[in-house]
C-alpha cells in the first residue's frame, strides 16, 4: 500500500508539469486551431536557455524561468505574426499548421544540434538530488518545485482567462470565433497574445525540464507525442481535460513504470489515446462539432 | 474553424465540378509527348545497370535504389494524404512493419525477402486497416495525432520486444550474390516497386474510387450527401496505402541487411514522404516521383558538401515551411495552376 | 445622405468565384430594410462584408460619411454597425449573462454594461430567468433572443439580422419578428434584414432589396414589393432561366 501511495506522488509530481506542457499547446488550439507539433521542441529550446543562463551566471533555473517568460512570449508573438497570417484563410487550416509546425519543429532541432550538439545536459540546482521526507513517504525536492511552479502558472493564467478583459476574448475566441468577431473582439491580437502565452508556456516548462531530466535536441519527438496524445485525450481545445488528463496518465505511466518497465510508461498515453478514440473520439471534454 | 475556411472549401469544391474545355487535338499531343517521355526515362533507367563502367557504379545503384523506394513510398502516401488530404504522420509503420516481417521469415525460415515481399505488404495492408478503423473514427488534427500515436506504439513496442531484437534489432543473412553483382537485383525490384506504386496512383487517380476520395478531400459533408460511405472509403485507401511501403520495407531491409527500429520508425522517416509529396505535389500522380527524386539527389548532395546530418533535418524542415507558405500546391500544382506544366510531367 | 452606402461591391470567398458581383445599395437610418432573394443570390456575403468578416474584392462601404471597407471587424463594430449571423453564434459555454457582456466586450464601463443589460433583459423577459444558464442549453428561440439581445449590448446604430427565423418553431418565429418589430417601428433603429421568409420579413420592413445571382434586381418599398410580379418570377421562373443561362 506504501509503495503504491508513494507511487501515486511520484505520478502527480510528474502530471503537473505535463499539465503544464499541455496547456500552451491547448491555448494555440483553443484560440487559433493551430496544432503545433513544434512546441516540445520549443520546450527543449527553453530548457537550453535556461541552462546556459545557469551555466554562464548560476543563475538557478526556478528563477531563469521568470527570465525565459517574457523572452519566450516576445518570441512567440514574433514567430506568430511571421508565419500564420499567410496560412488563414486557407482551407484545411489546422492541417496546414500541422504540417507548417511540424516542419518548425525540424529547423528547430536541427539548429539546436548545430549549436548546442546533442549531448544530454541538465541544469544541477542543490535541491535537484534531495528530497522531502515524510513517514514513510519521499518527494523529490526537484519534482515538488516544479509542481509548485506548474501551479502557479496553470493558476496565473486561469486568473488571466477568467478575470481580465483579455482573457475574456480569449476564452471567446476560443469558444467561438466568428461570435468573438462579430462581439468586437480583435482576434488578430488576441492570437498574437496567445500564441506569445503559449511559447512563454513552453519556455517555463523548459526550465523545469532543464533540472528534471537530461534533455537533448532530439528528445521532443517523444514528449510532443504523449503531450499531443494528451491533447486529443482530453478534447482538443479543452484545458480541463488537457490538465485532468495529464495528471491522470500520468499517474498510470507511473504504475506502468513501476510495475511493468519503464520502457512501456509511454505506452500509456498512446494506448489511452486509441481506447479513447473507440469509446469518445471528440475526447473526454471535446465537443464533437469543434474538431 | 470559423466559416470562411469552410465557405471556401465548398465554392472550390463548386468550381472543380465544371468541366474544363479541352482541345482533344492539344490533349491528343502533350499524351504522345508524355508518353514518348516516359518511355524514353524508363529504357534509360532500366539499361542503367549494364553501364559497367560507369564510375562509382555500386554508389550510383544505390541511390538508384534509393530513389525508387522514395518514389514508391511517397506516391503511396499519396494515396491517403494527397487525395482525400488526410495527413498521415505515421506512414512509416507500414514500412517498418513490412521490413521486420520479411526479415523475421528470412531469419527462422530462410524465405527470400523478395519472395516474401507481397506477404509484408499484405500484413502492412492488413495493420492499414486496422489502423484505418480506429483512427479514421475521428479527423483533421485528432486523425494526424492518432497517427503519430500510432507511430510511438510501434516504436516502444519493437524497441522492448525480444523477438524483433529491441531496440539492437535483427542482423539478416547476407544476398546470395557475388559482391560486384550485389545492387543489381535490389535495384530492378525497388524500381518494380516504383512503377507499381506510381501505375497504382495513376489507377487510383482515373478510378471512381479516387472521385470519392477527391470528392472526400474537397468537401467531406458533401460527399456524404452524394452518398459516398466516406468511412469506408478513406479505410480502403490507407490500407491501400499501405501495402507498397510493406513490400518496400522488406526489399530495402535486405539491401542493408539488418533492420532495426530507429531506421525506420522514427518520425523524421515518415516526414520524408509527406515532405516530397508535397513539394512535389499532392494529389497528382507526378509529384510524389518529382519530390522524392529531388529530395534524395538533395540529400546526396547535402551529406556530400556538409555531412552533417543536423543540416539535413534544417533543411528539410524549412523547405517543408518554405513550400507551405509560398506554393502549397507543390511544383505540379504551381505550375499547373499558372497554366505551366511541361506535357512530360503532367501525367494525371 | 444614407446612413450607410454600398458601392460596386464585389465579394467571393477564398479562391472561389465571385458570389457577390456588383451590388449598390443605399440603408436610410430609422428604417427596417429586408434583403430578399434566393438561396445563393449573395444576402449573407454581403451582410459579412459589411461587417468586415470579409474584405470585398472591389466597391467601397460608407457609414455616416466615413469609409468602413477593409476596416477590421471590431473596428466596424465601435463604429455603430453591428451582424446577428444566422446561426447564432453564441459562447456556448459561457452564461447568459456572460454572453451579454461579451456583447459590449468594446465597452469597458462597468456601471454602463449594467445599465445596459438592464434595459436589454427588459425586453426578453426570459434571459432575466435563463441568466446563469449555458448559453448551449438554451432552446433555438432563446437562443435567438440571446444573440439579438446581445448585439443590442453595443447599441448599434445599424443591426444587420441574417435570416433570424432560421430553424424555429412558426410562433417562435412570429415572436422573434415581434421584437424585431419593436426595434424598427418603435423604437426607431436602422435595420437590415435577411429573411427567407418573405412575407414575414416584408411585414416588418419599410423597403426591400431583392438580390439574385450576386447582384440587386430591384428595390422598392416593402408592401408594394410583395405584389410584384417579378418576384413570383424570380421564385418560380428562376430554375428555368438558369437552364438556358450558360454558367
Amino acid at each position: 500500500m506504501t509503495q503504491v501511495i508513494q507511487v501515486v506522488i511520484l505520478g502527480t509530481l510528474l502530471g503537473g508539469v505535463y499539465a503544464l506542457m499541455a496547456s500552451g499547446l491547448t491555448i494555440l488550439f483553443g484560440v487559433m486551431r493551430v496544432v503545433n507539433i513544434s512546441h516540445a521542441a520549443f520546450i527543449i529550446l527553453g530548457a537550453f536557455f535556461t541552462f546556459f543562463l545557469w551555466e554562464s551566471t548560476g543563475l538557478d533555473p526556478l528563477l531563469g524561468m521568470l527570465v525565459a517568460l517574457p523572452v519566450f512570449f516576445v518570441f512567440g508573438a514574433v514567430l506568430y505574426r511571421a508565419l500564420f497570417p499567410r496560412v488563414e484563410g486557407s482551407p484545411r487550416f489546422s492541417e496546414m499548421t500541422v504540417l507548417l509546425t511540424f516542419g518548425l519543429a525540424f529547423m528547430t532541432e536541427g539548429l539546436m544540434t548545430y549549436f548546442f550538439t546533442g549531448i544530454f545536459r541538465q541544469t544541477a540546482p542543490s535541491y535537484r538530488v534531495e528530497a522531502f521526507e515524510f513517514g514513510s513517504f519521499y518527494v523529490p525536492t526537484a519534482q515538488f518545485y516544479a509542481l509548485l511552479a506548474s501551479v502557479v502558472l496553470l493558476v496565473c493564467l486561469w486568473a488571466f482567462l477568467t478575470y481580465t478583459h483579455t482573457g475574456y476574448g480569449v476564452r471567446a475566441t476560443m469558444q467561438n470565433r466568428m461570435a468573438a468577431q462579430i462581439v468586437g473582439v480583435d482576434v488578430r491580437r488576441v492570437s498574437t497574445i496567445s500564441f506569445g502565452i503559449g511559447m512563454a508556456l513552453a519556455g517555463a516548462a523548459g526550465a523545469l525540464v532543464s533540472f528534471l531530466f537530461p534533455f537533448f535536441p532530439a528528445r521532443h519527438w517523444q514528449w510532443i507525442a504523449i503531450l499531443l496524445s494528451l491533447i486529443v485525450l482530453g478534447g482538443l481545445g479543452s484545458l480541463k481535460g488537457a490538465v485532468i488528463g495529464a495528471i491522470g496518465l500520468a499517474v498510470i505511466s507511473a504504475f506502468v513504470s513501476r510495475y511493468i518497465g519503464p520502457v512501456w510508461s509511454p505506452m500509456v498515453f498512446y494506448g489511452a489515446l486509441f481506447i479513447i478514440l473507440l469509446v469518445r473520439p471528440q475526447g473526454l471534454f471535446g465537443h464533437q462539432a469543434r474538431v | 474553424m470559423t466559416d470562411k475556411p469552410l465557405d471556401a472549401v465548398t465554392e472550390t469544391a463548386l468550381m472543380s465540378a465544371e468541366p474544363i474545355v479541352v482541345d482533344p487535338e492539344v490533349e491528343r499531343r502533350r499524351r504522345r509527348v508524355r508518353i514518348t517521355v516516359a518511355l524514353v526515362i524508363l529504357v534509360l533507367v532500366a539499361l542503367l545497370p549494364f553501364y559497367r563502367s560507369l564510375g562509382a557504379y555500386n554508389y550510383v545503384l544505390q541511390i538508384g535504389v534509393s530513389i525508387f523506394a522514395w518514389i514508391a513510398l511517397a506516391s503511396s502516401w499519396n494515396i491517403l494524404g494527397g487525395y482525400t488530404g488526410y495527413i498521415s504522420l505515421g506512414h512509416n509503420v507500414f514500412y517498418g512493419v513490412g521490413a521486420y516481417v520479411s526479415a523475421l521469415l528470412l531469419i527462422h525460415l530462410g524465405i527470400s525477402p523478395f519472395l516474401s515481399a507481397a506477404l509484408a505488404g499484405l500484413v502492412a495492408l492488413a495493420l492499414g486497416l486496422l489502423a484505418g478503423l480506429v483512427t479514421f473514427r475521428t479527423q483533421g488534427p485528432s486523425f494526424i495525432i492518432s497517427t503519430i500515436a500510432l507511430l510511438f506504439i510501434v516504436l516502444v513496442w519493437f524497441d522492448a520486444w525480444s523477438l524483433t531484437g529491441g531496440s539492437n534489432g535483427l542482423s539478416l543473412p547476407l544476398p546470395p550474390f557475388s559482391r560486384e553483382w550485389l545492387r543489381v537485383p535490389f535495384y530492378y525490384a525497388m524500381l518494380l516497386a516504383a512503377l507499381a506504386a506510381v501505375f497504382l496512383g495513376h489507377r487510383v487517380q482515373h478510378s471512381k474510387f479516387g472521385l470519392a476520395l477527391r470528392a472526400i478531400g474537397a468537401d467531406q459533408v458533401k460527399a456524404e450527401v452524394a452518398g459516398i460511405n466516406t468511412r469506408l472509403f478513406k479505410v480502403l485507401a490507407f490500407a491501400l496505402s499501405a501495402f507498397i511501403p510493406g513490400v518496400v520495407g522488406a526489399i530495402f531491409a535486405y539491401s542493408i541487411s539488418y533492420v532495426r527500429p530507429t531506421i525506420f520508425f522514427l518520425i523524421a522517416v515518415g516526414a520524408r514522404m509527406v515532405l516530397m509529396t508535397i513539394i512535389g505535389g499532392r494529389g497528382t500522380v507526378a509529384g510524389p516521383v518529382i519530390g522524392a527524386t529531388l529530395i534524395i539527389l538533395l540529400n546526396e548532395a547535402s551529406l556530400t558538401y556538409f555531412g552533417a546530418t543536423e543540416l539535413n533535418l534544417v533543411i528539410t524542415g524549412a523547405l517543408l515551411v518554405i513550400v507551405l507558405l509560398f506554393f502549397p500546391a507543390g511544383i505540379v500544382g504551381s505550375l499547373r495552376e499558372r497554366g505551366k506544366l511541361p506535357a512530360f510531367l503532367d501525367w494525371d | 445622405m444614407a446612413l450607410l452606402e454600398l458601392r460596386g461591391i464585389r465579394a467571393g470567398y477564398g479562391i472561389g468565384p465571385d458570389i457577390v458581383t456588383d451590388v449598390s445599395l443605399d440603408i436610410e437610418a430609422g428604417r427596417t430594410h429586408c434583403l430578399i432573394g434566393p438561396n445563393g443570390a449573395g444576402k449573407s456575403t454581403l451582410l459579412k462584408v459589411i461587417a468586415g468578416l470579409l474584405p470585398p474584392r472591389a466597391g467601397t462601404v460608407v457609414f455616416d460619411g466615413q469609409p468602413l471597407t477593409g476596416r477590421r471587424p471590431d473596428r466596424v463594430l465601435a463604429g455603430g454597425v453591428c451582424f446577428v449571423p444566422q446561426d447564432r453564434n453564441l459562447f456556448p459555454e459561457m452564461t447568459v449573462k456572460e454572453n451579454l457582456v461579451m456583447g459590449a466586450y468594446l465597452v469597458r464601463d462597468r456601471a454602463v454594461i449594467n445599465n445596459r443589460m438592464k434595459r436589454v433583459v427588459e425586453m426578453f423577459p426570459i434571459l432575466a430567468e435563463r441568466s446563469h444558464q449555458v448559453a448551449q442549453t438554451l432552446s433555438g428561440g432563446e437562443q435567438q433572443q440571446l444573440s439579438l439581445a446581445r448585439a443590442l449590448m453595443i447599441e448599434p446604430k445599424v443591426m444587420m439580422i441574417d435570416e433570424p427565423s432560421l430553424g424555429l418553431a412558426p410562433q417562435v418565429a412570429t415572436q422573434i419578428f415581434d421584437v424585431i418589430k419593436r426595434l424598427g417601428a418603435d423604437m426607431g433603429m436602422t435595420l437590415l434584414l435577411v429573411e427567407q421568409n418573405v412575407r414575414m420579413g416584408l411585414a416588418v420592413s419599410d423597403w426591400s432589396f431583392v438580390l439574385d445571382l450576386g447582384s440587386k434586381r430591384f428595390e422598392g418599398p416593402a408592401d408594394a414589393i410583395l405584389d410584384d410580379p417579378r418576384i413570383r418570377d424570380l421564385y418560380l421562373g428562376r430554375l428555368a432561366e438558369r437552364r438556358e443561362r450558360p454558367t
